[in-house]
Order: C-alpha cells, then sequence, then structure tokens
C-alpha cells in the first residue's frame, strides 16, 4: 500500500477561475471569517467582562479560515458533523445569530432550544449541522454512518466531520476511520489541528511534531494536509478530491494546521503557552491575512473592509440584544425529549 | 470533636492532600490522566508533578481505554495506580475495561490476581457544562460485583476515603461532586486518618426523619437540615461508599425513625436511590410508618441553560419540602 499524502499550499490569483472561485465567493470567505470572530469575541466578552453567558465555551478564535474554506466548497444537502469547538461551525452552515446567542443564553428560542448549549451549537439539520459531540472523538465513526446514508442516496452529496489534534489518539478515532475506509463512505476527516489539546500540545507528548500526521497513515485513504489559516488552501485541499468524493471513491483525510489563539475554554487564560507563541501566530491572523490579500488584489477596497467589520459588529450586537429577550422552557417539556 | 490546629480546607483541597500524602507515604503509587501534570481543569492535581516528576505523574494522550487498561496492568504487575478520568462521563469509553477486567481479574483468575487500581473522576452537574459533562450515573458500576464504588462529600470523608482507597487492594472508583470542590470548606483533622469503605457516615443524629443520601446531596441536605432544626429532628446519613453499601446503618436509621427520605442526584430509573429503598423493605417494612419518600431529579438528561439545569437539580429546599411531607400528620 503506498502513503497518499500532500501538502496544498494556496490558490494563486491566476488559478482563481480554474477553482471557481469568483470575486463575491471571495469575499464570502472573508465575511465568514469576520462574522465568526466577532460572535466569539462578543462570547468572550459576555462570560468574562459582563459574566452573563456560563458553563465552558470553546472559541473557534484563529481557526476561521477552516469554516470560511469549508463553507465555499460543501453545496446544498452536503452534511457537516462537529464537536465542542463549534461555534465557528455553527456560523458557517448559517444558523441565525439570534437563535445561536440564545442557545448560549439557555433559552428556548436557540437552535437546540437551550439544551444542548455551547458543545452541541452546529446541530441545525435543516441547514446540514447534523450532530456535535462533547466527547473527543466519538462524533468521528458517528459520521461514517451519516456518510453512509448519503452513499445509498447516490446524490452525490457528501459528509464533513471537524475535530482536533488531541482527537486522534482516541479510540472512536481509530474505528471510525476504519469504518470508514471499509465503507468507501463519502466522509472528509477534517482535522483542526490547532497545536493544543486543552493544556497540552498533542506534539509535545510524542515529542514529535508530526504526531498528528502520523495517526492517519495505516488506513489507505489519501491524506492531505492544508494551511488551517489560509481559507484558500483549505478550499483547495478540497476541490483537490472533490470528484473522488462526490463520486464515492471513499474518505479522505484532511489535516488544518492553525492555532488556537485563546484558551482552551474562555476561562482559560493559557499560562502554559510558551512566549511569544501567541503573538507569533498572531502575526499569522488568518483574517489580517486574507483581508490584505484581497485588499493587495482588488477583491476588496479598504474601506469596505472597514465596512465589513463595522456591519458585523453592528449585527451581532443586535442578535444578542434579540436573543436576550427570550426564556428557558418549561422544565415538564424535558420529558418528551427523552 | 477535632484538634486545636485543626484547619479549614476545601473540599478539593483535601483530596489533593490526601493523594500526596500517600505518594509519599507508598512509592508504588503513580498518578496518570489528561492534564494532570498541569493540574488538570479543576486543578485537582495541582502540585502532584512538581513534588513527585515525570515518572509517578503521566500525562497522557486522550485515550480513555487505554487509561484505565493501562491501570489495571500496572497495578496486577505491582503498582498503585491512580487514573483520572476528566469526568465521569468519560468512563463509559472504558466500560468493558471496567466490567470484564477490572471488576473480574480477581474473580477469573481464582483470585490469583490482585489489582489495587484507582479509578478517580468527578461529576460536573451544577457547573453549566450541559447534558455530556454532568452526568452522575454511579449504578452502571455499583451493579458490578468485585468494584468499590466511592462518592466523596466533604473535606473530612474524602481526604479520608482517598487514604483507605490507597491502602487497600480492590479495585475502586472514587466520584467527586466537582460542584463542591471549592465551596464546602471544612476542618480536617492534622493526623492521619482513613474513613473504611462499608460505612455510612451519621452526619446528624436525629428521631424523626432519617435522611440518606451521598454526593453533592449532602451538601444541600446539611443545609435543610439546618433550616428544619426547630422543627424536625433529622437522621441525616451520607453513604459514601455504595458498594460495599452499609446496609447495617441503613436499616438501623430506617427502623429508628419509621421515616425515610432517600435523596439522591441521579437519574431515578434502576439508581442507588431505588436500590437502598428496596433494602429498607427488604430488612424493616414493619419499622416503616410511611412509604419511603425518594427525592431525584427528573428522570431526564441535564439540560445546559442554567436556569433549567438549577430546576433539575436537588435543592435544600426541595429537600425541606420533602421532609415537612413525610412528617405531616404526625401521630
Ligand atoms: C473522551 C473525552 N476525553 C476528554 C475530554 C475532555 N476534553 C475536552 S476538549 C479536550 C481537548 C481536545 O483537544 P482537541 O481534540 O485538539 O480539540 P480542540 O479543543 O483543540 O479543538 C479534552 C481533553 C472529552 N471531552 N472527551
Ligand atoms: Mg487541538
Amino acid at each position: 500500500m503506498k502513503i497518499d499524502l500532500n501538502f496544498i499550499d494556496t490558490i494563486l490569483i491566476g488559478e482563481y477561475e480554474k477553482f471557481s472561485l469568483t470575486k463575491a465567493k471571495l469575499k464570502e470567505m472573508l465575511e465568514t471569517m469576520i462574522i465568526i470572530r466577532a460572535f466569539e469575541e462578543k462570547v468572550e466578552a459576555l462570560f468574562l467582562k459582563e459574566g452573563i453567558l456560563m458553563g465552558p465555551s470553546h472559541l473557534y478564535i484563529g481557526m476561521e479560515a477552516i469554516a470560511a474554506g469549508v463553507r465555499a466548497f460543501i453545496r446544498k444537502g452536503d452534511l457537516i458533523i462537529s464537536h465542542h469547538r463549534g461555534h465557528g461551525h455553527a456560523i458557517m452552515i448559517g444558523t441565525e445569530l439570534e437563535r445561536l446567542f440564545a442557545e448560549l443564553l439557555g433559552f428556548k428560542e436557540g437552535n437546540m432550544k437551550g439544551v444542548g448549549g455551547s458543545m452541541h451549537l452546529p446541530i441545525d439539520p435543516e441547514r446540514g449541522g447534523l450532530y456535535a459531540s462533547a466527547i473527543v472523538g466519538s462524533q468521528i465513526p458517528i459520521a461514517v454512518g451519516v456518510a453512509y446514508a448519503q452513499k445509498l442516496r447516490k446524490t452525490g452529496n457528501i459528509t464533513i466531520v471537524f475535530f482536533g489534534d488531541g482527537a486522534v489518539n482516541t479510540g472512536a478515532f481509530a474505528e471510525g476511520v476504519v469504518m470508514s475506509a471499509f465503507l468507501k463512505v463519502p466522509l472528509v476527516l477534517l482535522c483542526e489541528n490547532n497545536v493544543y489539546a486543552e493544556f497540552t500540545k498533542t506534539a509535545d507528548l510524542f515529542e514529535d511534531d508530526s504526531v498528528v500526521l502520523q495517526r492517519f497513515i495505516g488506513y489507505g485513504i489519501p491524506i492531505l494536509v492544508v494551511n488551517g489559516n489560509d481559507p484558500l488552501s483549505v478550499y483547495k485541499g478540497l476541490k483537490t478530491y472533490e470528484e473522488e468524493l462526490r463520486s464515492g471513491k471513499g474518505p479522505i483525510a484532511i489535516v488544518a494546521m492553525t492555532y488556537r489563539l485563546k484558551g482552551h475554554g474562555v476561562y482559560d487564560k493559557s499560562p502554559y503557552k510558551p512566549l511569544g507563541e501567541e503573538d507569533l501566530w498572531r502575526s499569522r491572523d488568518p483574517i489580517i491575512t486574507f483581508s490584505n490579500r484581497l485588499i493587495n488584489e482588488g477583491v476588496v477596497m479598504a474601506g469596505e473592509y472597514e465596512e465589513m467589520l463595522k456591519n458585523t459588529k453592528r449585527k451581532i450586537d443586535e442578535a444578542f440584544e434579540r436573543a436576550k429577550r427570550g426564556s428557558p422552557m418549561n422544565i415538564e417539556e424535558l420529558y418528551s425529549l427523552v | 470533636m477535632y484538634e486545636v490546629d485543626d484547619v479549614k480546607i476545601t473540599h478539593i483541597e483535601a483530596c489533593r492532600q490526601a493523594i500526596m500524602e500517600e505518594m509519599e507515604r507508598d512509592d508504588r503509587i503513580i498518578y496518570i490522566g489528561e492534564d494532570v501534570c498541569k493540574g488538570g481543569p479543576h486543578g485537582f492535581s495541582k502540585g502532584l508533578y512538581e513534588k513527585f516528576g515525570p515518572k509517578r505523574v503521566i500525562d497522557s494522550p486522550i485515550s480513555e481505554i487505554g487509561l484505565v487498561g493501562f491501570g489495571i496492568g500496572a497495578a496486577i504487575a505491582g503498582l498503585k495506580p491512580i487514573v483520572e478520568i476528566m469526568y465521569l462521563d468519560f468512563l463509559p469509553l472504558a466500560m468493558e475495561q471496567v466490567i470484564n477486567h477490572m471488576a473480574q481479574a480477581k474473580f477469573l483468575s481464582g483470585g490469583l490476581i490482585n489489582l489495587p487500581v484507582i479509578v478517580r473522576t468527578q461529576y460536573s452537574l451544577g457547573r453549566q457544562h450541559g447534558p455530556q459533562h454532568s452526568q452522575f450515573f454511579p449504578s452502571l458500576f455499583t451493579n458490578i460485583p468485585g468494584l468499590n464504588v466511592i462518592i466523596t462529600s466533604t473535606p473530612y470523608n474524602c481526604k479520608g476515603l482517598y487514604k483507605h482507597a490507597l491502602r487497600q487492594e480492590k479495585p475502586t472508583i472514587i466520584i467527586d461532586p466537582a460542584w463542591i470542590y471549592y465551596r464546602f470548606s471544612a476542618d480536617v483533622p492534622s493526623e492521619d486518618y482513613e474513613v473504611e469503605f462499608g460505612k455510612a457516615n451519621i452526619v446528624n443524629e436525629g428521631n424523626d426523619v432519617a435522611l440518606i443520601t451521598f454526593g453533592r446531596t449532602v451538601y444541600e441536605s446539611i443545609q435543610a437540615v439546618k433550616q428544619l432544626q426547630n422543627s424536625v429532628s433529622v437522621l441525616l446519613i451520607d453513604l459514601q461508599s455504595l458498594r460495599p453499601l452499609d446496609v447495617e446503618t441503613v436499616v438501623k436509621s430506617a427502623s429508628r425513625t419509621g421515616r425515610v427520605l432517600i435523596v439522591s442526584e441521579e437519574h431515578p430509573h434502576s439508581s442507588v436511590a431505588y436500590y437502598v429503598a428496596t433494602v429498607i423493605y427488604e430488612h424493616c417494612l414493619n419499622k416503616l410508618e410511611k412509604p419511603i419518600k425518594i427525592l431525584t431529579p427528573p428522570d431526564t438528561h441535564i439540560p445546559f441553560s442554567p436556569q433549567l439545569e438549577k430546576e433539575y437539580m436537588v435543592t435544600a429546599s426541595k429537600i425541606s419540602k420533602s421532609i415537612l411531607e413525610l412528617i405531616k400528620n404526625n401521630v
């Protein structure tokens, strides 16, 4: 068995057409990232400064390019399966911001009636968000079943399952990947490698920088490494295998290299991060990098970008104000959910 | 009751002291779990790594089956491993290891194998952690012969229970209610002590009602007993050890008061609470003046919504209300 491993760089300006990238699509990528960032910053403030939100909340700040790249790729009928760090995925599939805030507030107006909360946020079947697990790795075998259903229906649709670098050490990962390869399901195993699993660097545990990548070897599935801070690299990775995926040839793995710019959860100030590491990754901030690029390429005007930031912030604030007017469901209703 | 130099410490600090002291005493003890070298998300293992180093305190990958299996093997080979599972919700991942190996190795080997492995974890009900990080299902484990199943509830008992766990030879699961980690501070004796398994703790003496509970609701029950101290005399029993169960104390208490309230934050169906009620009916039905009252959350999963979660939980005022209902029409 040969190992099918490729590193995918960005898409150059001259290749936009080849990858069916229009100005509108590029702008949409940037917009997705900006909305996620603004949402997460609001969530963080509501937790820390105002104490309005409670519980663990795992922010997507720094990883927005992955969601933007995926959003540009998926089409109607494609499905996503997510995990505890899923706010970005929820926004990616387009769940209304107001309902997301309501969910985080524990209100019945939330997309899961306030029952699921932060760690299940991207569950919104109408928009392709089929499930999200708070147990690390457990979503992977579940996603195989979802993708198998798609395979039977022969619609050419695919499933994308998100998980972190820490998840590759779970038993569920190993058996999930085995099942996906065995059943040749149309599944993208999308590992968001943000360096950390809680307070520990996955690479440090094994004293091996390539450990996450190593975990995908041995199943006979193609492996792509993409730049998780560049939506175009993520998008290109997916496009490279689109034909195989949609025609039912089997799963692929994508390892998106990125960085968690915040703590594990909002409460975590990450004292364990080495000095300068966050600064280094701030200099690779996906939104700054991509907006600069689009401005340089004339896709977006500098003023337009500023407008986008301002408008998004306003939209987020308004959505939260509306969400705040909700209320929790009646506890008796919980019985109807079991 | 205690020495003059006793100090008030938090629940979590008392747990940690027990483990520190035992690790100093017995170098067969090792501590392994996710992020434990950095103290873990609750700060439970803070300072262990600095004190005992990388051979005895080990950060593990997110591999729960691996963790529990490792602990069993290390114990079979003569070590005393403490395996930390970050949340009780994750222990079912390793349920096969627990049921078929941890609980059975001694039995299937005709007694040749001893495995003093400790699996310790916590449940986060009350901390807005949502449906998959808040659960409390001790009866999944109490159903299995061969395991000790221990629930801590006060700084005093947690220190003594952890110490006892590390000085005996049977596989043991210890579950802490994380909600009380930093909320419950109390005096703990400075001299060495153990709290034996199989013994319930009489938290408060009383004659009107026997209130039997364990885990986080011990804290709530103490408040309830205080609220009612001028009107009802409550015999408050903390089971602490769910397996082995202190049947003697349970039956004696029920017989003495004739009125029993069992309080538990489990899912009620097939729970320890209902098992304890059965034990009482089996042994002293004729001593009961009223049917046993059982107070649990609704038979549903745990909602994330902070407001709903609060309603879901068993509080001191719900306990007081149940006690008052039990003594209504007192003759
Ligand atoms: C089976 C299991 N073990 C442990 C945890 C606790 N936990 C939650 S997130 C996390 C780290 C996950 O790291 P990674 O997979 O890299 O995802 P990230 O949080 O970095 O996005 C851990 C250990 C869990 N939720 N499930
Ligand atoms: Mg990670």
